[in-house]
Formats: C-alpha cells, sequence, structure tokens
C-alpha cells in the first residue's frame, strides 16, 4: 500500500479525494469503512464509521459516527467536490468481531450491525455495492484509489487483498 | 444526574483517579509479581477525558500488532478495560509463566493463549478489586477475553461496546513494568456513559459541571 499523497480518515470521520491522492483508514475494527465513488470524475470519499443507527443513544453532534449521518454527509460532499449520486458506486470493508465472549449472548455484534446498516442505507439511496470485505475476527487497513477505484484491504495476518 | 458530555475535569477530580488508577495498578502488580517470581512496578502517568476516536493514538500506532486483554465489569459501577501488551511483552510473560520457547504472537498455541487470558484475568480482576475497596462499590468482573490484532482495531471495538452512548472515554494510562524482562503493558479505563461520575462521587470527589 502507497501512503505517500494519501489522506487518513480518522475513526468517526469522513474525507474526500480527487485522483491522484488516496483515501486511507487505519485499524478498523467493528466500525465499517464505506468508500464511495465516481468513477467519471475519478471524486472518491471514504467514511469510517462506528455505529449503525444516529438515532439511537444519546444525541451527537458527530455525524460521521453514525453509518446514516455519515454517508448522507460523505455524498453531500462528493457532490460539492463535482461527483453526482447517480453515478456513484460503493465498496466496503470492516464490521468485524475480534472479542469473542463466553458469557456473551448477543450474537448480533456490534460489526454485523454496522455492516447491515450500511449495506441497508446504500440500497435505501440506490447506490450500487461492488464489492465488500466483512465479518470475520480480524482488523483491517483500507485505501481506496480514485484512479483506479480500487479498494485494498490488509490484514495482520493475511497480507493485502483487492476490491 | 446531569449530561457530561462535554466534561472537564479538574486537577481534583484527576488527581483522584490517578489516585484510584494508582491502588489499583499496585494491586495487580503485586500478584503479578507473586505469580512470575519477579518484581513488577506499575505506575500512572496519566489520567485523562479524551474524545473516543482520539484515544486511537495511545495505542502506540492503529496498525501494531498487540495482544489486548479485554473485561467488561458490572454492578455499581460498569465498564470497560483494556489491557495492552506488545509481542515482546507477550513473550517474556509467557516465557516466565508457561516456560520454554513462546509462538510468535500470531500463532500462540492453545495453551500459551489461556495462560495469556488467565495472566488478563488475574490482573484486571484484582485492579476491579483495589478499586472497588477504595470507592466501597460492588463492581464485577466479567470473563475476560483476548484479541491479537492490530491494536486501532482492537481498541475502537472496546470503545464502539462501551461509547455507544458517550462520544468521550476516561483514560488512565497505566504502565506495567517488569523489573528484569522490561515487559511493558497499557492500561486504559473505559466507564460506560455517565458511570465516570459514579466513581467521582465514590470517591468523595463531586464533579464540576
Amino acid at each position: 500500500m502507497n501512503l505517500t499523497g494519501s489522506i487518513r480518515v480518522a475513526m468517526a470521520d469522513y474525507q474526500v479525494a480527487k485522483a491522484p491522492a488516496q483515501l486511507i483508514t487505519t485499524g478498523l475494527g467493528s466500525c465499517v469503512g464505506i468508500a464511495l465513488y465516481d468513477p467519471k470524475v475519478k471524486v472518491a470519499g471514504l467514511a469510517h464509521i462506528m455505529l449503525p443507527d444516529s438515532k439511537q443513544g444519546l444525541p451527537s453532534s458527530n455525524e460521521g459516527k453514525f453509518a446514516d449521518t455519515a454517508i448522507v454527509a460523505l455524498i453531500r460532499e462528493m457532490e460539492e467536490a463535482g461527483a453526482q449520486r447517480i453515478r456513484l458506486q460503493a465498496k466496503i470493508a470492516g464490521g468485524a468481531q475480534m472479542f469473542n465472549f463466553a458469557d456473551h449472548n448477543d450474537h448480533n455484534s456490534i460489526g454485523q450491525r454496522n455492516v447491515e446498516a450500511v449495506q441497508a442505507i446504500l440500497g435505501e439511496l440506490r447506490i450500487p455495492l461492488l464489492a465488500e470485505d466483512t465479518g470475520g475476527g480480524r482488523g483491517r487497513t483500507i485505501a481506496f484509489d480514485p484512479n483506479s477505484g480500487r479498494l485494498v484491504v490488509r490484514t495482520v495476518d493475511s497480507g493485502e487483498r483487492e476490491l | 444526574m446531569a449530561r457530561r458530555d462535554n466534561l472537564l475535569l479538574g486537577s481534583l477530580e484527576l488527581d483522584a483517579l490517578r489516585e484510584a488508577g494508582n491502588i489499583g495498578a499496585g494491586r495487580a502488580a503485586t500478584v503479578l509479581s507473586k505469580i512470575l517470581a519477579t518484581r513488577i512496578e506499575m505506575t500512572v502517568p496519566k489520567a485523562q477525558i479524551r474524545e473516543v476516536w482520539d484515544a486511537l493514538e495511545l495505542a502506540g500506532g492503529a496498525e501494531q500488532l498487540v495482544a489486548g486483554l479485554y473485561l467488561r465489569f458490572s454492578g455499581q459501577w460498569r465498564g470497560s478495560l483494556l489491557l495492552f501488551y506488545s509481542q515482546e511483552a507477550v513473550a517474556s510473560l509467557l516465557g516466565r509463566m508457561v516456560g520454554g520457547q513462546v509462538s510468535p504472537l500470531l500463532e500462540l498455541n492453545e495453551l500459551e493463549r489461556s495462560a495469556l487470558e488467565e495472566l488478563g484475568n488475574i490482573l484486571l480482576a484484582n485492579f476491579l478489586a483495589a478499586l472497588s475497596e477504595l470507592s466501597g462499590l460492588y463492581i464485577r468482573p466479567m470473563v475476560p477475553t483476548v484479541a491479537i490484532d492490530m491494536a486501532g482495531a482492537i481498541i475502537q471495538e472496546v470503545m464502539a461496546a462501551s461509547g455507544e452512548q458517550s462520544d468521550h472515554a476516561l483514560l488512565i494510562t497505566t504502565e506495567l513494568v517488569e523489573a528484569e524482562g522490561g515487559a511493558r503493558g497499557h492500561l486504559l479505563i473505559l466507564p460506560d456513559a455517565r458511570q465516570l461520575e459514579v466513581l467521582l462521587e465514590a470517591l468523595g470527589v463531586e464533579a464540576r459541571e
């Protein structure tokens, strides 16, 4: 993964980039990285969401924290950068569960709920989900290249794979 | 109880938390010293309130491979403890506990993994026991679990679990230093939403509005 010329997306944050800059986010655990991409103008956005739904829990001013608010905010910013919603495509990664509790009966882990929420929101917005690498028990670092539209996913034990 | 999403702790509160952290860490160090038959020192250099996502930096790099020992606790005080060890620290600690050549972190066998889990259980449960005595709060530790992965991914999963209703976390960074082997760990305390004032009140410190 080439880190030069890359824009880092922090947890609960989102960023927009144009080729040749890359978008990168490190250490996705149960969080989900959502890469949106307009192939015509090569404008991309990457969100690192933490939780599925802004309407649950205490009110938060941080749009980037939740799947529902982050995707909407990301699209808005991408449109300002010249992308068109009708052309957007998505690739996602993350939503792992690294800790397994013997006394924990909640099968529906936060990671899984995050992935399901993102899939549902993309479906509602009619943004095609071209590829995903989700679930499992490993943390992921991801990088999106707006030039090629490729999402590279890295884990600690199985190297890199490309979506 | 007032919402404390924008809580800024004064030096009095931070001192109380640091002291509580020191007492808990001291107890854990004593127990670990006995198990490993070596001297363990624990220090609590920092107690601070951080935005949840800022805490990632404290892991020493989000992509660093670490062993994370995670323990949820409930009762009159609720939250999570997370203890990080580097690959070198795990090798040193397990070498003393189970003896012989220790496998690389990503290839720990069943025995090594359960020894690590047991170590975490003893350390974290003793930390909580000392905190419970100090505060008078009944604290019930749950079964601890181990994850070996990128530090950022581990801390983030724990924060998602405890930060579901809050944007802030109390991080008491504790260093656990083994006198001979030099194994250093970092302990993070993550009270659930609105649980920080429960502890402060029990410690006899009134948090400011």
